[in-house]
């Protein structure tokens, strides 16, 4: 079987090397294809795992014996045959059932045809040198999509092209076409009814999402596009970071082997030679916002989204190459960034952030929270959690992060939550030979952690119990000794007196 | 108590649990079986994700081992951090502050071409300067423009030539160099920047485009159905305000004043294409689209490219009209006075102004008892008292009588207000009582000017700013001859106008002295002076907006071409005819009444003084309040030296507002003293400080009085004038 014959929604056995450095062959879907200097490309996701591990691998790391081909079949409804895991791709015509595999013979796709029709901005495949890149017209449904696994070569990677300025987003190369039409009716015609959101316009009319939060709640904006990374690679300050996800960078940058940032201001440049030049310019040395906690090297800085609006942009921008669900819809304005920086003698270099909604209707403490990878395992996502909850405790109020949470979101949350809800437990004295006791209220007030996921960390820690007629904590052996332990380890801890937040009521001030 | 025989209760949020250690109930797990009845809470997560592989393994992990295991953590791509050149691309040396930083927000914008030059710029700027004088900067900002100055189509190079200071040669050099290179960018821009919504929607879907504007987008009829049958969440677009510090509560107060911005008009101007058009609306819409559109066609609209004001839910009545019992301001100025229209001419009884959406005067009536008789009031009457000072003069002593009660004679009314006792609101009317030779000469210049067409006042900015004395912060940017010689005129009447109140004032303040002033036959010339001091009040809300670094600059050599402007002014010797249609607002009849009533405290002030500074010093209040609108007139920038004058002029204004705030543009001036001051160039201080000295060396009833002695002297330099006028503002 040749690899020309590999194409969009194949399923096949990928060899991957995985952190104990052995050799894996889970099975992954094939997102797109990509063609550079005659030797194909394949964008990857493994099935069951993070589409942060997503990556363009050469056919020898295909396991071409095991292929399974999409079937045609698959255009009918059909509501099993999903697997669990979140599908491969948006617009997978196959429910990629194991019977599936190996009888058909890979069929033009006519469905991907019909995507065609509709998403007319995507239709800037390699073949239309003259089709300006910006241009969003309409073009005229053509004859490519039956084709396509056998053109989907595209102009080779960096390579710019005199003529052709929209032909070289190769990363995008063929997948571009698969694009899926308009949310709304995408999902309909997929019919993957599980993802259906009733938020989603059923009528067809795409919808703008919602206009609060920071997330995106539900999945059906995702095209193939936004499924792949588009930055390869970051330069920031001293670090380089490997993209997790997709991010709306400018596409004429995407191409670049690496993007370079200033690490103060976040502005990115082509080449090392921009950011050579704009360091001449910048005199940032920190966030552009005021400092209002600073404790040995560690520092916040709070940035206005309105008022900030460059500085809390590249900072989306960047932060959106980690963070899946994260949306950058919508402009900045309601938002508050809080910025976390190590400070060093060159400055205050930004390690995490995490954004909060001026106004939440929902309880929502924190927006978006991230660590930045080079960052990430070292107790300072805690610290950025810790932090969020002690400018709620300002605040007086309760509070939760925005839904849906990541992975790795929701296992640092817990963790937090463990550990504070543990830490208040542990230290409660009983008074004149009473048991101690304590109210879920209580707990909730004392640590600004919203009740619900009081509750939660409280089950998750199993600690709940029902004994002789009424409910009881407790605590195990295990508990208190993993707890003790944990807590050894975890040096870096929010000074609320190092902190000089004066909250400002946001619906007083009628504006944002 | 069996253990297993009931089911266990709801979890009570509020209610104590006690806190055991598993050790010390050695039979809980007899109870494991109900241990559950408490349902699982959702993790937050979404379903596929929450299954995946990775995420799995580590949860169970941490179960199992009570907390990570290396191995057991979820993998991630890699990241480096040995970025061998950082530490000789980073400047080096930063030293921690010992305060937490505090950041200006005008600190950011320091002007710095976002452009960066890469490599092959760098070669050939290394080329270009062995020819030409050029450095990487320059470069930078010549790029800058062009690509700022381009949109779809790069500029040409005439553009670009008017775009950029550079001398011609290197402007071509330097624009071939740039075309070629932005034909060959892929981008659309060779400064790279995120994708901006399509004003026609059709980016909706576009990933690359981030960052739209939470715009109330313009909906189409469909969706309104939709709407209906399936509730949606409407989010309320919160349209952005000023922020309160740096706006006056005036400023605030329209509700729907639209704020232009070049940008916004460009990005945000929705075809009509998706709207349904008016006609159809009005012709056949459904019930449905009605209960929709209660207000049809009277609804209001957004205008795209406007960005309007939030209203003040919480203070709604923030208004200097509404009384301070309801929460507003309670200016004296927009009580309910005796008002009189100019078409019909007629007075309508008692009225009180405000302003109305979109800058509109609207006149709320109240009904009196007297309003029969005062739709009879003479209007000729009214207004003689600025020609007849005798006869004023002759009123005087019955204007200390009670006035509280209503009298029904309508001799007593017009006696009360002639003598100021009762406010009078009447828009001026174009034809002039005090028409002399000089005016007809200079109406006939007016019209001239007029004529030759230096950009006239478009009607709807001539009205709204009559209007706008409430809205003092609409910005009136430009000045041109013509508008500054109309300000002339019209404060020369007021001017007169004073005259005629000081005597009223020295009757008020029982002076003895009776003297009859004599109207100054030298007016223009005080009308000059008494005009800068009108202008700069017109200028206090726009200066607040925007005093920047230009205007400041501006402001500065406005000290030097002030001279220039009086020998400008003497040459022409004019005081113009009111021209527009418009308005006057405040009369100076209108004034003198609320001086005499809401000024107490200045009359106080002023009383140990001489009798004649006693009578000055309110009347330059008085004008103060009243020409505050009349002023409000915008002047376009046709005249350099004019609007020079005035900036420089405000900036004085602000120096010496310290002294006790009587009338409500004082506070505001006092307000912005800072900004104002910061934004000022050294030079311009130096003068202005200079202008203040010579204040602070003068008595101020002094120097108030030189006023009118001025108008007997003949030449003075304009510095000097300058001085007077500062001295004058101080007292509001």
């Amino acid at each position: 079987m040749g690899e020309g014959e590999i194409i969009e929604g194949c399923r096949l056995p990928v060899l991957r090397r995985n952190q104990d450095n052995e050799d894996e062959w889970p099975l992954a879907e094939i997102l797109s294809v990509k063609d550079i200097s005659g030797r194909k490309l394949f964008y990857v996701h493994y099935i069951d795992f993070n589409k942060r591990l997503d990556e363009w691998v050469t056919h020898e790391r295909l396991d071409l014996k095991k292929i399974q081909f999409p079937k045609k079949e698959a255009k009918t409804p059909t509501k099993n045959g999903l697997p669990g895991s979140r599908p491969g791709s948006p617009e997978r015509e196959v429910p990629a059932s194991a019977q599936a595999s190996g009888k058909t013979l890979p069929i033009p796709v006519q469905i991907t045809l019909r995507f065609n029709l509709p998403k007319e901005r995507e239709a800037i495949p390699g073949g239309e040198p003259d089709q300006p890149l910006s241009s969003s017209s309409c073009l005229q449904p053509n004859h490519r999509s039956t084709k396509r696994k056998v053109e989907v070569v595209s102009p080779a990677t960096p390579v710019p092209s005199e003529t052709a300025p929209a032909s070289v987003f190769p990363q995008n190369g063929s997948a571009r076409r698969a694009v899926a039409a308009q949310p709304g009716r995408k999902r309909k015609s997929n019919c993957l009814g599980t993802d259906e959101d009733s938020q989603d316009s059923s009528d067809g009319i795409p919808s703008a999402p919602r206009m609060t939060g920071s997330l995106v709640s539900d999945r059906s904006h995702d095209d193939i596009v936004t499924r792949m990374k588009n930055i390869e690679c970051i330069e920031l300050g001293r670090h380089r970071l490997k993209p997790w996800y997709f991010s709306p960078y400018p596409q004429e940058l995407t191409t670049l082997p690496v993007l370079y940032l200033c690490e103060f201001c976040l502005k990115y440049g082509r080449s090392l030679k921009c950011l050579q030049r704009h360091l001449t310019k910048c005199d940032l040395r920190h966030p552009p916002g005021n400092e209002i906690y600073r404790k040995g090297t560690i520092s916040f800085f709070e940035i206005d989204g309105r008022k900030n609006k460059s500085y809390s942009q590249n900072l989306c921008l960047l932060a959106k190459c980690f963070l899946d669900h994260k949306t950058l819809y919508y402009d900045t304005d309601p938002f508050l960034f809080y910025v976390m920086t190590e400070y060093d003698c060159k400055g205050f270099h930004i390690v995490g952030y995490f954004s909060k909604e001026k106004e939440s209707t929902e309880d929502y403490n924190v927006a978006c929270i991230l660590t930045l990878p080079p960052y990430q395992r070292r107790g300072y996502g805690k610290l950025l959690i810790e932090f969020s909850y002690e400018l709620s405790k300002v605040e007086g109020k309760t509070g939760t992060p925005e839904k849906p949470l990541s992975d790795l979101g929701l296992l640092s949350y817990r963790s937090y939550w463990s550990q504070t809800i543990l830490e208040i437990l542990m230290g409660l004295k009983s008074e004149s030979g009473e048991r101690p006791q304590i109210t879920i209220n209580e707990i909730s007030e004392i640590t600004s952690i919203k009740k619900e996921d009081v509750i939660s960390t409280l089950q998750y820690l199993n600690l709940i119990n029902y004994y002789k007629g009424q409910y009881i904590l407790t605590l195990s052996e295990d508990i208190v000794d993993g707890h003790e332990r944990a807590m050894l380890k975890r040096l870096l801890r929010i000074d609320s007196k190092c902190l000089h937040f004066t909250p400002k009521d946001w619906s007083k001030r009628g504006k944002w | 108590m069996s253990k297993l025989s009931f089911r266990a209760r709801a979890l009570d949020a509020s209610k104590p649990l006690p806190v055991f250690r598993c050790e010390d109930l050695p039979d809980l797990h007899e109870y494991a079986s109900i241990n559950r009845a408490v349902p699982q809470m959702p993790t937050g997560m979404e379903k596929e994700e929450e299954s995946e592989h990775h995420l799995q393994r580590a949860i169970s992990a941490q179960q199992v081992y009570g907390e990570k295991r290396d191995n057991m953590v979820i993998p991630v791509p890699e990241a480096e951090s040995n970025i061998a050149y950082y530490e000789s691309i980073y400047p080096g040396e930063f030293k921690m502050p010992k305060q937490l930083i505090h950041i200006q927000p005008f600190s950011l914008d320091a002007e710095q071409p976002d452009y960066d030059l890469d490599s092959e710029d760098e070669v050939f700027v290394n080329k270009l300067k062995k020819k030409m004088d050029i450095c990487p900067l320059q470069f930078e900002e010549m790029i800058d423009r062009l690509e700022k100055g381009s949109g779809q189509q790069p500029v040409s190079l005439q553009e670009a030539k008017l775009l950029l200071k550079e001398d011609d040669e290197l402007i071509r050099e330097v624009y071939e160099y740039w075309i070629k290179k932005r034909k060959n960018c892929r981008g659309p821009s060779l400064i790279p920047s995120v994708k901006q919504e399509k004003r026609d929607g059709s980016s909706t879907n576009d990933p690359y485009v981030a960052f739209r504007r939470r715009t109330e987008k313009m909906q189409t009829r469909k969706q309104d159905k939709a709407d209906l049958i399936r509730p949606k969440r409407k989010y309320e677009k919160k349209p952005k305000v000023l922020p309160s510090s740096a706006a006056t509560p005036q400023q605030m107060s329209p509700a729907a004043l639209p704020v232009f911005n070049a940008k916004d008009l460009n990005q945000y101007d929705f075809p009509s294409s998706d709207e349904e058009p008016l006609s159809q609306v009005l012709s056949g819409s459904s019930e449905a689209e009605e209960e929709n559109d209660p207000d049809g066609p009277f609804a209001f609209r957004r205008k795209a490219g406007c960005q309007y004001y939030a209203p003040h839910l919480d203070q709604t009545g923030n208004w200097p009209w509404t009384s301070p019992e309801d929460g507003g301001l309670g200016d004296v100025r927009y009580r309910y006075c005796l008002t009189t229209l100019t078409v019909p001419q007629r007075c309508i009884g008692f009225a009180r102004r405000r302003v109305g959406r979109g800058g509109r005067v609207l006149l709320d009536r109240a009904h009196s008892d007297c309003d029969s008789m005062l739709r009879h009031l003479d209007l000729d009457v009214l207004s003689s008292p600025r020609h007849s000072p005798g006869s004023q003069s002759a009123n005087t002593s019955e204007t200390n009588t009670s006035d509280k009660t209503f009298s029904k004679d309508l001799s007593q009314i017009l006696v009360n207000i002639k003598s100021r006792r009762w406010r009078h609101f009447r828009p001026r009317t174009p034809s002039l009582h005090d028409s002399d030779n000089d005016e007809l000469s200079c109406r006939k210049l007016y019209r001239s000017i007029n004529r030759t067409g230096t950009a006239q006042p478009g009607t709807q900015t001539c009205s709204t700013s009559t209007q706008s004395k409430s809205s003092s912060g609409s910005a009136h940017f430009a000045f041109t001859a013509e508008q500054y010689q109309q300000h002339q005129q019209q404060l020369a009447l007021m001017q007169k106008q004073q005259l005629a109140q000081i005597q009223q004032q020295q009757a008020n303040s029982n002076s003895s002295t009776n003297t009859s002033q004599n109207l100054p036959s030298n007016q223009q010339k005080s009308g000059f002076r008494l005009n800068i001091q009108g202008l700069e009040r017109t200028l206090q809300g726009f200066v607040s907006k925007t005093l920047d670094s230009a205007s400041a600059q501006f402001a500065a050599s406005a000290l030097v071409t002030s001279e220039q402007l009086m020998g400008f002014k003497m040459k022409d010797d004019v005081v113009l005819g009111i021209g527009v249609n418009g308005v006057l607002p405040a009369s100076g009849v209108y004034k003198g009444l609320h001086l005499s009533s809401a000024t107490p405290t200045a009359l106080a002030h002023t009383s140990p003084s001489t009798p004649g500074s006693a009578s000055l010093q309110p009347s330059n209040i008085t004008q103060t309040s009243g020409s505050h609108s009349a002023l409000s007139h915008q002047v376009t920038a046709a005249n350099s030296a004019t609007t020079q004058v005035l900036i420089g002029n405000n900036i004085r204004l602000t120096v010496p507002s310290s002294v006790a705030a009587v009338n409500s543009i004082a506070p505001i001036s006092a307000r912005h003293i800072p900004r104002t001051l910061s934004a000022v160039p050294s030079s311009a201080l130096k003068l202005a400080a200079a202008a203040n000295c010579q204040v602070s060396k003068v008595p101020p009833s002094s120097s108030v009085d030189s006023v009118p002695r001025e108008n007997h002297e003949s030449e003075k330099p304009a510095l000097n004038n300058i001085a007077d006028n500062t001295v004058a503002m101080e007292v509001t």
